[in-house]
């Protein structure tokens, strides 16, 4: 009697470990809608407006505004873990492989993700570049079965792919526009954006596996902003992908206009939902963190009618509510938590 | 003198010298003190938090469940194959 009753208490103990998991994961999409929402009004306004039609300004902006946006959540990552005691621990785990392990990560889900989706959707257009890049939580999910041995029974996977399906019907738009000549190379990018994103989910992973995520979280975004500042846009700026602009130039610009401080807001957002996400992928595992991960569509929705003057379409009501059920799917059984691998 | 390494990675090592013998959160907590004292992330109840985490992969494993001395329930525990081979390639 007394057996069952302490089995049935750590039931209930390893059960409140998997919701919140869960939680961390659904809340990581909603902050990372907010933050997409405050990085979108940055873009409108100089000096990263986009109304030129000039694909090297369009890039170079991009580009400024990512490093910003990853420079603003690295700070607030630094300072969240300093303030929960683990500055040590940042030192300390940048001399373990595993530390080494998740600065390759970041640089796949960081400059490789998302350059190659800028430049995807610039060479490819956002038709097709877009449903491409929205597929990376699939494509974790493999990997995570691959690589970690992560257990998703069918229903998982149902729902996985339904939270992505969701996900394009939201953003799909119809074009009618020609074909750029860059357009196999921009498919090609947003092909090689979307392992970036798939590969850092599961090497940070598997980094997590005995580090902190906010320690890691805290590498990856730091390696992120450096090998973007460093490495990424003067490439850009040598190359003349970005025309004539090195997008040194914009970044310093931002810095003299007010603009700077709605990027950093959405660094901020970004930054939490980061911090939140990656707590997530530590222990609900992959594939149900990037699939709810997603759900940030839906709560784009959301925004953009409660927030501006966006209208509830047809086309948004039937994507959000794919997602809802392919979160439910996701979300069903969190007994399956306690055991994440077939180790 | 060997450098500190990061708490979640010495927590699996710890637990491999201990190979064969499952250990308590507290016990586990004891050992560790002099090397985590005064960080934020070393608490008894983070302590646990940090080794649910580590179960849930697989490195560790839960076992002997027994009413911890706040009264909760808790699990001790022992180091997995997969944690023992992990620790090789990682430590």
């Amino acid at each position: 009697m007394e057996d069952q009753k302490l089995q049935i208490a750590l039931d209930r103990h390893q059960l409140s470990h998997a919701k919140k998991g869960l939680g961390f994961a659904l809340i990581s999409g909603l902050l990372w809608a907010a933050s997409g929402t405050a990085l979108y009004t940055a873009s409108l306004k100089d000096p990263f407006t986009q109304a030129s039609e000039m694909v090297g300004l369009i890039i170079a902006a991009s580009l400024s505004l990512a490093m910003i946006h990853d420079a603003a959540a690295s700070i607030l990552v630094f300072i969240f873990n300093a303030i929960n005691g683990k500055s040590k621990e940042f030192f300390r785990t940048l001399r373990t492989r595993p530390g080494k392990i998740v600065c390759l990560g970041a640089i796949m889900g960081g400059p490789v993700g998302m350059s190659g989706s800028l430049l995807g959707i610039t060479m490819a257009g956002s038709t097709y570049a877009m449903p491409i890049t929205a597929t990376y939580p699939a494509l974790a999910a493999i990997f995570s079965t691959i690589f970690l041995k992560e257990k998703n029974p069918p229903r998982v996977w149902v729902g996985i792919l339904l939270c992505i399906a969701g996900a394009l019907i939201i953003g799909y738009t119809p074009t009618d526009e020609t074909m750029s000549p860059n357009f196999k190379l921009g498919i090609a990018l947003s092909c090689l954006a979307t392992i970036g994103w798939a590969t850092e989910g599961v090497v940070s992973t598997y980094g997590m596996d005995t580090l902190d995520p906010d320690v890691v979280l805290s590498i990856r975004e730091l390696t992120s902003t450096v090998v973007f500042g460093v490495i990424v846009m003067p490439i850009m700026a040598v190359s003349g992908i970005m025309g004539s602009i090195p997008g040194w130039d914009i970044t310093i610009a931002a810095f003299k206009t007010p603009v700077v401080l709605v990027a950093a807001l959405a660094g901020l957002f970004g930054g939490t939902s980061y911090i939140l996400w990656y707590r997530a992928l530590n222990s609900t595992g992959v594939a149900r963190a990037m699939a709810l991960n997603i759900c940030y569509a839906l709560w784009s929705v959301i925004m953009g009618v409660l927030l501006t003057d966006q209208e509830l379409t047809r086309q948004s009501l039937m994507g959000a509510a794919t997602i809802v059920v392919g979160a439910l799917l996701v979300v069903a059984n969190p007994r399956e938590l306690f055991s994440l691998r077939k180790v | 003198m060997s450098r500190t390494l990061p708490l979640r990675l010495r927590i699996l090592q710890y637990l491999d010298e201990h190979q064969g013998n499952s250990l308590s959160p507290s016990q586990i907590y004891v050992a560790l003190e002099p090397e985590y004292k005064g960080e934020g992330q070393f608490s008894p109840a983070k302590m646990k938090w940090h080794l649910m985490c580590i179960k849930a992969v697989g490195l560790i494993e839960g076992v002997e469940p027994f009413w911890d001395e706040f009264g909760e329930p808790s699990y001790r525990f022992r180091v997995t194959e997969a944690g023992h081979r992990n620790l090789a390639y990682l430590g």
